[in-house]
């Protein structure tokens, strides 16, 4: 008599086997059946397979293997010495690193990703990718031998209490936020790292520092005496606000990207003010030197670089003040997404309106886009036998693309396709978003320069 | 409308499309034979050609030839045996009757099968009947996986527990896997993705495979749900039974449970539905010639059904699905 606990194992190998193995697997189950032929259904064991757990998460990511932020050691590492070809993953493939632990939150940089987990312990953020300027913290195998270079996912030691939570992750090119909570909602402290020769770290700039092994993680207890509910990367400054809405910037400010009304750096949070006085901010975002903020009641502010028309202001290359661009047409802004040369918003019926330079979405033909146009409904699965129900929830951007999530789930990358970046299985510039085939329903996506990260749920 | 008993004359108007409903458990070469044989069993029983006149010129002596004798010959028409139904066979037989079918339907599907009689061969051939958007219900019982896919034919190869699938899971696969074929759309229809042509075909919505290459699904929604059974209802082009199969098979893996099909029903083919359609009691001459008539009206209304998306999504118990996911989550 087998005793049961084996032939479930062989049930789950039964059903579990991919297309290659399942005809092999076909021809054995053929002539070595599992039960012989006059076995009847009541006598075939029931497999129960492991509970649907709403909360499990799986950890996909996709784009350049060379600088291991895509955080599978197996792809990154390189099979022979012969072996010099750049490595791309053009399609969204599983982090092991997400099955093992409870990944809630990920942000993509230049060439590093970090994964926020929750866990009971007090390594709650790890990193992966480029490390030249402990961005990802310090991180040795011997002494005095720091690592530039991480090809899988490594814990940062941080000073977080086991209670906390990390609310937040933002990476911009050299340098990691991390917003702690002590609870869910009120807001909490920022934890700097990585390069700060601009102050975007938030703290003094020393000249001559070696960022290189640096173990200096900073820390930005609140802002006007407000804890802080969000943060948000640019390339080389950063941006918080506090509790009460305001927005504080730090870091790199010569095209006005910090929005402090004049250029260069500044090495603490300010306020910004300009159009952005009396009002109450929800989001703040910025990829590379240009940004845009929404208010509460979806109005929407941008400064910085603006050389590509993405602030809608004629003529003006800089914007060092936030100003209020009109959008007539749109509606209340429910999400925005900043690029390199191009801007988007979301408005609330999930409509995507985008401006700027570069591929917005509206075929190979159109590069360039002077007033908000909106991208034709049809490219985000609302064709006529789609579900006119499932609409775009949220817009992210990386320097040079753009993703889209659905609240089915779904992902829609397009933009140039830098590195496999899109995700899409090949290395072809997308001009309109298509959809990225990842079997599982994405929650959060995050986009770098050339890779791009997902946060996602398993169908049931 | 003109009552006759002439063959001749229904057979020059037995030429166009006949929409049929297929029982289950019938090849579709089998369905065809029985048409072609039942519309010449049908003819041949009305009024046929009569044997062609055979002129036989006899003299008055019998058994002398007309032309050894310089007696009156007699001139009579007779109709010729050689041209005579019993010795020639019937006058209509299959062989004659041209068929053509515009898609295949599996040996245990049942549904609507578009035939070209004749004349509407050529019809047929049109490559618009070939993109009209098929609806498919799919019957699937959770719980136990066969070999061959069907829930009562060969080898039971695994059971699972399927008490805890909720009906919301069933939607979210469904709706990935449309959305999935969206995309795989594109390589079908011949063109790059990154392509001018490519914006222009996904403006306008379904995007119809140019080859026979792959099944495209442009919509799977779940139609009933009573466990262990469901309905799914899929529109679908290119589909062959065995896809239906095994896409049911990896149905019941993203469910965590095991599933088999029931049932597969054509129930629509462009604005072709089940109220045009001859059931098997109907296959004979009078009704296939009705229905010829009725299929050329809707030919000229030729136009891909869109299923009625506005209602809202409910599941058995009437709860909005979206809610239920939203409280899930």
């Amino acid at each position: 008599m087998i005793p049961t606990s084996i032939l479930r194992v062989s049930n789950n190998c039964l059903l579990q086997v991919n297309n290659c193995a399942k005809r092999h697997y076909g021809r054995i189950m053929k002539r070595f059946p599992l039960y012989p032929d006059d076995t009847p259904i009541e006598k075939i064991p029931e497999y129960a397979f492991s509970k649907p757990d709403k909360d499990r998460r799986h950890l996909f990511s996709w784009g350049l293997c060379e600088h291991g932020a895509v955080g599978i050691l197996r792809q990154c590492t390189k099979r022979s010495k012969k072996d010099t070809a750049p490595r791309y993953l053009q399609r969204p493939c599983r982090v092991r690193f997400g099955d093992f632990n409870r990944v809630i939150d990920v942000a993509c940089g230049f060439g590093f990703t970090l994964y926020a987990v929750s866990t009971k312990s007090s390594l709650k953020v790890f990193g992966t990718g480029i490390n030249t300027d402990s961005q990802i913290g310090y991180q040795s195998q011997r002494k005095d031998a720091p690592m530039e270079l991480l090809l899988a996912p490594v814990p940062i030691r941080l000073p977080i209490d086991p209670h906390e939570n990390v609310a937040a992750l933002a990476a911009g090119r050299a340098h990691s936020l991390i917003l702690v909570e002590r609870e869910k909602g009120k807001g909490g402290r920022v934890l700097t790292l990585g390069n700060n020769s601009y102050g975007q770290c938030a703290r003094p700039i020393e000249e001559g520092e070696e960022f290189n092994g640096s173990k200096m993680v900073h820390c930005v207890e609140g802002l006007e005496a407000e804890a802080i509910k969000s943060v948000a990367c640019g390339q080389d400054h950063s941006l918080f606000i506090n509790n009460r809405g305001h927005l504080f910037s730090c870091g790199w400010g010569d095209d006005g990207q910090t929005g402090l009304g004049v250029p260069g750096k500044k090495g603490s949070p300010s306020r910004v003010r300009g159009a952005l006085e009396n009002v109450n901010i929800v989001k703040a975002t910025s990829s590379g030197d240009c940004n845009l903020a929404i208010s509460d009641n979806g109005a929407l502010y941008g400064w910085g670089n603006s050389e590509y028309g993405q602030l809608l202001q004629d003529h003006a290359a800089q914007i060092y003040s936030p100003v209020k661009i009109n959008l007539p047409g749109v509606g209340p802004v429910v999400d925005i997404a900043v690029g390199g040369s191009f801007c988007a918003v979301l408005n609330e019926k999930g409509q995507i309106w985008t401006w700027g330079f570069g591929l917005l979405g509206f075929g190979p033909n159109v590069t360039q886009v002077s007033r908000p146009q909106m991208i034709p409904e049809a490219l985000l699965g609302k064709s006529s036998f789609a579900w006119k129900k499932s609409k775009v929830v949220s817009i992210e951007a990386g320097l040079f693309h753009l993703a889209a999530v659905t609240a089915d789930g779904d992902l829609f990358t397009w933009g140039r396709n830098k590195d496999g970046c899109l995700g899409l299985g090949n290395l072809r510039d997308q001009p309109f978003p298509l959809r990225v085939s990842i079997g599982a329903t994405v929650l959060k996506v995050s986009c770098g320069v050339d890779h791009m990260a997902a946060v996602c749920s398993p169908f049931y | 409308m003109k009552l006759t008993r002439d063959a001749s004359l229904v057979w020059k108007h037995l030429t166009g499309i006949v929409c049929l409903y297929k029982p289950p458990r019938k090849s579709v070469a089998v369905v065809k034979h029985t048409i072609k044989s039942h519309l010449c069993r049908d003819l041949n029983q009305m009024k046929v050609r009569p044997p062609t006149p055979y002129i036989m010129i006899e003299s008055e002596l019998k058994d002398v030839p007309a032309e050894k004798t310089k007696s009156k010959s007699v001139i009579k028409v007779i109709p010729s045996y050689a041209d005579n139904v019993l010795v020639t066979g019937p006058r209509y037989v299959t062989e004659e009757i041209r068929g053509r079918m515009v898609h295949e339907l599996g040996y245990r599907s049942s549904g609507l099968l578009l035939l070209g009689i004749n004349g509407g061969c050529n019809e047929v051939k049109n490559k618009t009947f070939h993109q009209l958007v098929r609806c498919y219900q799919v019957g699937v019982r959770l719980g136990l996986e066969t070999d061959s896919g069907w829930f009562d034919e060969g080898r039971g190869k695994a059971k699972a527990s399927f008490k805890h699938v909720p009906p919301h899971a069933v939607t979210t696969v469904l709706a990935s896997m449309q959305a999935a074929h969206t995309k795989c759309a594109f390589d079908l229809a011949g063109v790059l993705p990154d392509s001018q042509e490519a914006y222009e075909l996904a403006l306008q919505g379904a995007i119809k495979p140019k080859t026979t290459g792959g099944c495209v699904i442009y919509s799977a929604r779940l139609l009933d749900f009573r466990l262990p059974d469901f309905t799914i209802e899929l529109h679908t082009l290119n589909e062959t039974e065995d896809y239906f199969l095994s896409m049911v098979e990896l149905l019941g893996i993203k469910l965590r449970s095991a599933a088999t099909t029931t049932s597969i029903k054509c129930v629509q083919i462009g604005n072709f539905g089940v109220e045009h359609a001859l059931s098997s009691a109907d296959w004979d001459l009078q009704h296939i010639l009705k229905n010829m008539k009725l299929c050329s009206k809707l030919v000229k209304e030729n136009s891909d059904i869109v299923p009625n998306l506005d209602e809202e999504r409910l599941d058995v118990t009437g709860r909005n699905i979206y809610q239920d996911k939203a409280a899930n989550n």
